[in-house]
């Protein structure tokens, strides 16, 4: 076995040893990183679960999208507008019957859920003839 | 001391169409060299019988020569089927036969077995190139103190002293491919005068090269100045000149037999181009690798060698993609896990607040958030407003104004 080892080359053993080296301080280190993120991942995936409380929908988040984002909100409320602002920003308002607060308040549970977006956090209620109005800031994460 | 006591060495070679011969006297102070002879080829029997009278003159005598073919090499084994010489106790200088036809000769060396006698005291576990340039051949050898490593020649026959320098070069680059070392010192054993060779040798190779020079003469006459240093020659039978003849009879019987078999070119001398030279190289790099089975090729060798490094890499790389994919994943999903709270906590700011007002109230503006809570609206029922209102933000300012129209108006702000 020793004689063996003295016949192998001086480069292959620099080879194997710098293989060792990158092992031990760069592959090793990511993997473990990796599995322990996955794990950090699927508790964070479960944490989401629990938050979620729409039924039959799955948790992948669409990108942010005014277009669709007002499609959507249009099914719920009487009028829906989306204006992009600073900073990555939309400044949405909606307007609903003061009876559909309940809805409103629905709606806000699975904002995040189905976009990857966040509201700001502030809700700027208005009565304006008899509707409700309400302003939000809304951004991409 | 008579003619008859006296131990006389007699060398002799050939070189392009001239016999050169000498002879020597023994000393025990070193040898005492006679005057050189030269014999055109044409000459050769006076040649032979020149040599046959300085033997009846000296009948106490050794008969040496220097083989200088081109397909000789150095081995670490001896092979029974070919003119093998011992030149190390792991290495034979090896030849496919002893011709030396019938010219006298009872002591025939290889110029590696010289060239190593000639260094061997200098050789540390430093990879030295040994080399000897006899008959406008360099006879390479890359040696440490435990053994010869490598050998070749190389002809230089028609070439200019850079292009022999570039070879020298080329051969010791050849040589790290496939051992990974480099000789940082060279000695040279030369025959004759060539001081712009070794010049240009030295500025080529930015190398330290040590130089002797010796003639091929006084170098057999060494050789075969003591039993230890002719037992490297390739006949055997040191001082029994009698059996000499047998055994180059044997080696020469046995080695026609091996001739049939071989397809090897032995005359470097002729060799015209670079390529061909170049072949020939390579050639002698690959029977080296095929002496050993179990050594590969060099590309197989540095493959396998590298196998490691770039399956660790490439094991690397896979988890540094995996790792990076899965960060930006987890940090996707905080951000959503952030969001959605907030989402969760202003719906239930939201829902408290007009639940709180019920019918008691109707609002006409609010700024809600998860921290505070600013409403304003109409009320009726003052008190159960107040008390809802103060359930939930029990720090809260809770303010009534009445209004012209007979209403009241109400605000409501959290600490």
């Amino acid at each position: 076995m020793m004689k063996k080892l003295k016949t192998i080359s001086p480069m292959t053993k620099i080879w194997f040893v710098v293989s060792l080296l990158i092992l031990l301080l760069w592959v090793i280190p990511t993997m473990v990183s990796f599995y322990k993120k996955e794990k950090i991942y699927k508790s964070k995936v479960q944490e989401l679960t629990v938050l979620d409380k729409r039924e039959g929908a799955h948790l992948e988040a669409k990108p942010f999208h005014a277009g669709l984002f007002k499609a959507d909100a249009k099914r719920y409320f009487s009028s829906v507008e989306v204006n992009a602002i600073a900073n990555n920003s939309y400044d949405v308002n909606i307007v609903m019957e003061k009876s559909k607060i309940t809805t409103f308040n629905s709606f806000l549970k699975k904002i995040s859920l189905e976009y990857a977006i966040g509201i700001e956090d502030s809700l700027v209620f208005k009565e304006i003839n008899d509707s409700m109005s309400v302003n939000m800031v809304l951004k991409p994460y | 001391m008579n003619n008859k006591q006296k131990y006389v060495t007699i060398t002799h070679y050939k070189e392009r169409e001239f016999y050169f011969l000498n002879y020597a006297i023994q000393t025990s102070d070193g040898f005492i060299s006679k005057e050189i002879e030269q014999f055109h080829e044409t000459d050769r029997e006076k040649f032979i019988e020149r040599i046959k009278t300085l033997k009846e003159e000296f009948p106490n005598n050794q008969v040496v020569s220097i083989s200088l073919v081109a397909n000789q090499s150095i081995h670490q084994e001896e092979d029974r089927n070919r003119a093998s010489a011992e030149i190390f106790p792991h290495n034979f200088a090896i030849q496919d036969k002893i011709d030396v036809g019938d010219t006298p000769t009872t002591l025939y060396f290889s110029p590696f077995a010289i060239l190593y006698q000639q260094f061997k005291g200098d050789l540390t576990d430093e990879l030295k190139l040994l080399i000897g340039y006899f008959d406008r051949k360099l006879f390479m050898m890359f040696a440490t103190s435990d053994k010869i490593h490598q050998s070749w020649i190389i002809g230089t026959r028609g070439l200019t002293e850079k292009q022999i320098a570039e070879r020298v070069y080329k051969s010791m680059q050849a040589y790290y491919k496939i051992s990974y070392k480099f000789a940082d010192h060279i000695d040279m054993l030369v025959s004759d005068e060539s001081p712009k060779l070794l010049k240009v040798l030295r500025e080529e190779l930015s190398l330290h090269i040590n130089l002797t020079q010796n003639s091929i003469h006084n170098l057999l006459h060494d050789m075969a100045s003591s039993d230890e240093k002719a037992n490297s020659s390739y006949i055997k039978s040191f001082k029994k000149i009698e059996s000499i003849k047998e055994i180059v009879s044997s080696k020469t019987d046995s080695k026609d037999e091996f001739k049939r078999k071989q397809v090897l070119d032995d005359k470097l001398d002729d060799i015209a181009s670079l390529k061909k030279e170049d072949k020939s190289f390579m050639e002698s790099f690959k029977g080296m690798f095929s002496s050993s089975p179990s050594e590969g090729s060099f590309m197989t060798r540095s493959l396998t060698s590298s196998l490691p490094l770039i399956a660790v890499f490439a094991m690397g790389g896979f988890f540094h993609l995996k790792n990076e994919d899965i960060s930006n994943r987890l940090s996707f999903k905080d951000a959503q896990i952030l969001s959605q709270q907030t989402n969760i906590e202003l719906a239930k700011v939201s829902d408290d607040i007009f639940l709180a007002m019920g019918k008691n109230a109707e609002l006409k503006k609010a700024v809600l958030s998860t921290k505070k809570v600013d409403i304003k609206g109409i009320v009726w029922g003052i008190e159960p407003l107040k008390k809802s209102l103060k359930e939930i933000y029990s720090g809260g300012e809770f303010k009534i104004k009445p209004l012209e129209n007979f209403m009241t108006e109400f605000t409501f702000k959290s600490n």
